[in-house]
């Protein structure tokens, strides 16, 4: 699954680890998130989307 | 701009690569180490033996002093070094539990160790004490399951997904090798089943694809 994290955090100048911080996971699961090695888990996916305070499709494409 | 991360230069090696050379480097330049401190022993022991160490002794072993200084000098400029980072709580918990882990199981493996009766195996069957036995089994049905359950319940989904991963072919690999062996064994072809060794090899198999999986 295609997502737009990597730009969403870069517009907000924050590296991986803050990140990882604000959501409370580990800098590899942003890494792995960004780089689409992991589909993050519903309940994460809604605290991203909280975070950026976008609706979750705004972030996540399952079609791309 | 953002700031810079590990994977937004391509030649920037991943967190896995970076573990890898760190404990290549301190694995190999401990036992490097290790040794040069044995030959330095070793040679002023002898030359103790012979009446002193005279100018040539001192010579040798000033050389031997260097080596392994530069030995660690090379430990040193070689490390990688990675950016200090902020830190979930969550990680900092679990990492905290894998510390405990490591502190509870290193003196249970160096207490085995040194009361294993000489046999020089790895796992081996020879008999231990009552004590020694009592308190390995404690360790392992209580200690282990306890921080076991206490580190899943502080991973994040990512490292869950790799360990879940890990498991599952730690599982299949357990559930092919058992058989074969029995049966090879049965047939006379393989000496009968060391269970240890298959829990070892299920164990290391485990931690690669975790690992793979965590960091690269």
């Amino acid at each position: 699954m295609k997502n737009r994290l990597k730009v969403l955090r870069a517009m907000r100048d924050w590296s991986q680890a803050e990140l990882a911080g604000r959501l409370d996971v580990s800098r590899q699961a942003v890494n792995a998130i960004e780089t689409g090695k992991h589909d993050p888990s519903l309940p994460l996916a809604f605290r991203i989307a909280r975070l950026f305070e976008m609706p979750i499709e705004e972030i996540f494409d399952d079609e791309a | 701009m953002t700031k810079p991360d590990s994977d937004d230069f391509a030649m920037e090696p991943s967190d896995g690569a970076v573990l890898l050379k760190r404990a290549g480097l301190g694995i190999g330049g401990g036992i490097a180490l290790i040794f040069i401190a044995g030959m330095i022993a070793g040679y002023t022991s002898g030359a103790l033996e012979r009446g002193g160490p005279d100018l040539v002794d001192g010579a040798i072993l000033a050389g031997m002093v260097l080596l392994a200084a530069l030995v660690a000098f090379g430990i040193w400029r070689f490390w990688p070094q990675t950016v200090e980072e902020p830190v979930a709580p969550r990680v900092r918990s679990a990492r905290r539990l894998f510390a405990v882990a490591i502190a509870i199981g290193l003196p249970l493996g160096f207490l085995l160790g040194v009361t294993d009766e000489g046999t020089g195996v790895l796992l081996s069957n020879a008999p231990v004490s009552a004590g020694i036995a009592a308190i390995a089994i404690v360790l392992w049905l209580i200690a282990g399951p306890l921080i076991t359950w206490l580190w899943w319940q502080k991973i994040d989904e990512h490292e869950a997904g790799a360990y879940r991963e890990g498991a599952l072919v730690a599982a299949h690999a357990y559930i092919f090798i058992t058989p074969i062996w029995w049966m090879a064994s049965r047939a006379g072809w393989l000496p009968p089943q060391e269970p240890m060794l298959v829990l070892l090899a299920v164990t290391v198999l485990w931690s690669v694809v975790w690992f793979v999986r965590r960091y690269f």
